[in-house]
């Protein structure tokens, strides 16, 4: 295999706490200007990952390259990394400005020049004029802003987000992602970022990397992470998934899966040849039809506002079923009866 | 006109609708009473008395004499100067050595670091004066070193006097200022640094820039109070002051060999001022909440310290330690051999001293009765504070935990001024030693009390009220029982504190009773160190047992005291 060169690549990291493999044996290649996204459920390895590429964790092996240039084995200042930290860890001793302006100060630029960046910085972040302002005094979102213009104002070869939104409130949550494509957009930057909210991953992500327990699940854009999950961990991290293990065969022109429950016909030719399978269906991909031969008990309708989701009992399997509530549509109650139809191409694992 | 009017009906609505609050529960108001009659007869009077006494009231004058007359000595000038120069030395060098051994350890996780930790604060349980007795075996006359210097390096070191002070205060004091300032660097965040290191700055400009700033506050009120206990020294230059003058031990000393109360209130002015100004400035301009980083796991880890300055910051703690280890084993061998350097052979005729049991004996009593109820007004007293409406009880904390700042010496004068006649005659009496050690340490069983009576809902209270019972079965039933961690804390602090305590008790004990600090210091004043380091040995034992216990419960609790 051709080792194929991005703007920040990993190769083979390994990093053990004791007998705990917090990562193993990751390669990875970012190219410039992408938002890739680490996710997980916790103690998968991503913020382990993220700090060592900052800097914080030493890797017990493997190789770290950005831009061309080996940077595993320097201290986390002469890494051209920039690190947005959970908590944002502002110097609470130190104004806005200050924050802003402390890498340059160590740089030891000259004022004017350090003014004109900081300037720059805040306004980037849209906070000009909070410049005189403690940490303390400002919102979450504020802080927020702030820690990044003060990654920003350093131009960074990488920005590393940890869990950058987990400390906000549902809506600046939003306000924030948008924030953060902008600034990607406008700035062409090349940025990671960890989180463990799969909508948020999806959502703002060129890529998505799902890790557990420190090994890579699947890398891909989140649309074939959602609609083609490469293993049942994926499928049932990044959404809600329906689970048919069962049997297809061909059926003259079309093909039949079949469980011990029940079978779907007319399917398209799968892209496999096993003939035993997992077939991955997402609830809202799932018809309800009256003349569907496939029938089950609803055991429970949880109204969600926008859908609805049901748990129909077929056989001894519960299928999850997503109702989009346009307002015609009828609302079914436990102890209905009611057919339900598959798509035709459903993704197999 | 009319809004002033207006202001005032309302002040006076207040003041009558807190009365009437107060009065509600007729059972609280009373304990309430009594409790800050207590305060007032027991922390307040004292002090007043000294400084009323300075100025020869209570002798049927009022006059300045007794400060011209401290002005125009030299001897009692130089003392004061001594006692300034000792205090700003030992505190600079214990926070120096602080900053290094809290860098070291909180960055650290080696054994060596848990285990230097632990050496540290060895000194907390051990009598003020234990370091004094170590030097003086050390470097006494009869020494275990001084002949090896004389005779090959050719100095004669003598330990007694200004040096041989300063270096027992700072081995003595050195346990607060590191605990203070190891809990500051140990509670930041670490991710703070983490990011001046992701931002450019290296660990040194980092230090420099953001550890020790934040630090700051830690650092600021960890020199506050050791300087303020180095000032107040009392048993140090006793013992190891040869002909050098101290505040403290002049005070002593006036008292004791001249019977000269006016002289010894105003000398005991001078301790105080310099407390109630610290104290006062701690209390209210000490806020460090501005620099409270947001906290929250950080999942990080400290970056190691680079080679430079971990050579370093190991070196210093590594010589300090070993320096105290050093002192502890020369009391340890002191106890068990007949006489150090001289006679090495194996004794415990040391611990044949019958006056030594007894009085570590009536140490335990005292102080056992002290604790119990310094702890129980204690947490009464934050109970009331937190829930009643008390008429004034700001100031009443205020004064409770100024206490707890008090040198002990001026409490000593304060106590035999006011109780040793009409109408009190307590002086030489046990109760008035128990006295004396409950009311100086009733403020650590306030401080926990207040701090977790706010950490619990009110509405756990209500729902008992909600449950139908009264507000006296609520106390027993409900705040007791949560406050029982607050008990413990100002429990065996008393006790702790009470076993070793000398300052203040010296001043009140009557021929024929012995406290086993006391007794210890006539020791080894006298230096007859075997004697003295033997029941210091007993007295380190019975109080780590007593830590340990602490700790104990701690972990059982799970409660952080």
């Amino acid at each position: 295999m051709t080792e194929q060169n991005g703007y920040l690549s990993l190769r083979h990291l390994n990093k053990a706490f004791g007998d705990v493999r917090a990562v193993n044996d990751i390669s990875i290649d970012i190219k410039k200007g992408e938002l890739v996204s680490f996710i997980g459920p916790s103690g998968c390895g991503k913020t382990t990952l993220l700090r060592a590429i900052g800097g914080f964790h030493e890797l017990d092996s493997g190789e770290v390259v950005l831009d061309g240039e080996r940077i595993d084995h320097l201290p986390p200042e002469k890494r051209f990394t920039g690190m947005v930290f959970q908590n944002y860890a502002l110097f609470p001793h130190m104004t806005v400005y200050k924050n802003v302006e402390y890498g340059l100060q160590v740089q030891k630029l000259p004022k004017e020049e350090r003014r004109k960046k900081v300037e720059k910085a805040l306004a980037q972040v849209r906070l000009e004029g909070y410049g005189d302002r403690r940490p303390s005094e400002l919102s979450g979102g504020q802080q927020q802003r702030v820690a990044i213009a003060r990654c920003l104002v350093l131009e960074p070869k990488v920005l590393l987000l940890d869990e950058p939104l987990s400390n906000l409130d549902a809506n600046l949550r939003m306000i924030m992602r948008e924030e953060i494509r902008r600034l990607k957009e406008e700035l062409d930057l090349t940025i990671i970022f960890v989180t463990h909210d799969q909508e948020e991953a999806l959502s703002i992500s060129d890529r998505v990397i799902v890790l557990d327990k420190g090994t890579i699940q699947q890398i891909d854009t989140p649309e074939n992470i959602y609609k083609h999950p490469a293993n049942e961990f994926v499928a049932t991290f990044v959404g809600h998934a329906n689970l048919f293990h069962g049997n297809i065969d061909k059926n003259g022109s079309s093909f039949t899966f079949t469980t011990d429950d029940f079978s779907i016909e007319k399917l398209e030719e799968p892209r496999t040849e096993q003939e035993r399978l997992t077939m991955m269906v997402r609830p809202e991909q799932i018809e309800i039809c009256e003349d569907s031969a496939i029938k089950g008990e609803v055991i429970r309708d949880i109204y969600n506002g926008n859908y609805i989701r049901y748990h129909i009992k077929v056989g001894s399997t519960i299928v999850l079923v997503d109702s989009f509530n346009v307002g015609s549509s009828t609302l079914f109650k436990r102890g209905d009866f009611i057919g339900i139809s598959f798509p035709n191409n459903p993704h197999y694992i | 006109m009319t809004t002033k009017v207006a202001v005032k009906n309302e002040r006076t609505n207040t003041f009558t609708e807190n009365w009437r609050k107060f009065w509600s529960e007729p059972g609280f108001a009373i304990l309430s009473i009594i409790l800050i009659a207590a305060i007032f007869l027991f922390i307040v009077l004292p002090v007043f008395s000294v400084l009323l006494r300075s100025f020869g009231i209570g002798t049927g004058t009022f006059t300045f004499d007794h400060y011209k007359h401290f002005f125009n000595t030299t001897f009692y000038l130089k003392a004061l100067l001594n006692s300034v120069y000792a205090a700003i030395i030992s505190t600079a060098v214990v926070i120096f050595l602080s900053v290094c051994m809290s860098l070291y350890v909180t960055r650290s996780n080696s054994w060596l670091a848990t285990a230097y930790r632990g050496i540290s604060l060895l000194p907390l349980v051990a009598p003020p004066f234990i370091f004094s007795l170590a030097l003086i075996i050390l470097f006494g006359r009869n020494g275990v070193v001084t002949p090896v210097l004389s005779d090959w390096i050719g100095i004669e070191l003598s330990i007694y006097g200004f040096g041989g002070v300063v270096i027992a205060q700072i081995l003595g004091y050195f346990p607060i200022g590191y605990m203070l300032i190891e809990s500051t660097m140990r509670n930041m965040s670490q991710d703070v640094e983490h990011a001046s290191r992701d931002l450019g700055a290296n660990q040194w400009t980092t230090l420099r820039k953001v550890t020790l700033p934040l630090a700051k506050a830690g650092i600021i009120k960890a020199t506050l109070v050791v300087f303020v206990m180095a000032i107040a020294d009392f048993s140090n230059p006793l013992i190891i002051g040869g002909n050098s003058q101290f505040l403290a031990s002049e005070a002593y000393l006036a008292v004791v060999g001249q019977n000269n109360m006016e002289l010894a209130a105003v000398l005991g002015v001078f301790l105080i001022v310099p407390s109630l100004i610290i104290f006062i400035f701690q209390t209210y301009y000490l806020d460090d909440s501005n620099l409270q980083t947001i906290s929250g796991s950080s999942g990080g880890i400290n970056l190691p310290l680079n080679k430079k300055i971990k050579t370093f910051v190991v070196t210093v703690s590594t010589l300090f330690i070993a320096f105290i280890l050093l002192v502890f084993a020369m009391v340890v061998l002191g106890a068990f051999v007949k006489i150090v350097g001289v006679n090495n052979t194996f004794t415990l005729e040391h611990f044949q001293n019958r006056t030594g049991w007894n009085s570590i004996t009536t140490s335990i009593f005292v102080s056992l009765f002290s604790a119990i109820l310094a702890a129980s007004l204690g947490i009464l007293q934050g109970y009331l504070f937190a829930r009643k409406t008390i008429p004034g009880k700001k100031m009443l904390e205020f004064l409770t935990l100024f206490g707890l700042a008090v040198p002990g010496t001026v409490m000593g004068i304060g106590y035999v001024l006011l109780f040793n006649g009409p109408p009190f005659f307590l002086t030489g009496t046990v109760l008035l030693l128990v006295l004396n050690m409950t009311f100086r340490k009733i403020g650590v069983g306030l401080e926990a009390a207040i701090s977790k009576m706010h950490q619990i809902d009110t509405s756990m209270e209500e729902a008992s009220s909600d449950l139908g019972s009264g507000p006296y079965r609520t106390f027993f039933k409900i705040v007791v029982p949560l406050l029982s961690p607050s008990f413990i804390a100002g429990f065996v602090y008393t006790f702790m504190t009470a076993m070793v305590s000398i300052s203040s008790v010296i001043f009140l004990i009557a021929p024929g009773t012995n406290l086993a600090a006391v007794y210890i210091f006539s020791l080894a004043q006298h230096a007859k160190v075997g004697m003295a380091s033997a029941m210091s040995f007993i007295l380190i034992i019975i109080v780590m047992i007593c830590m340990g216990l602490l700790k104990w419960i701690e972990k059982r609790t799970g409660v952080k005291i």
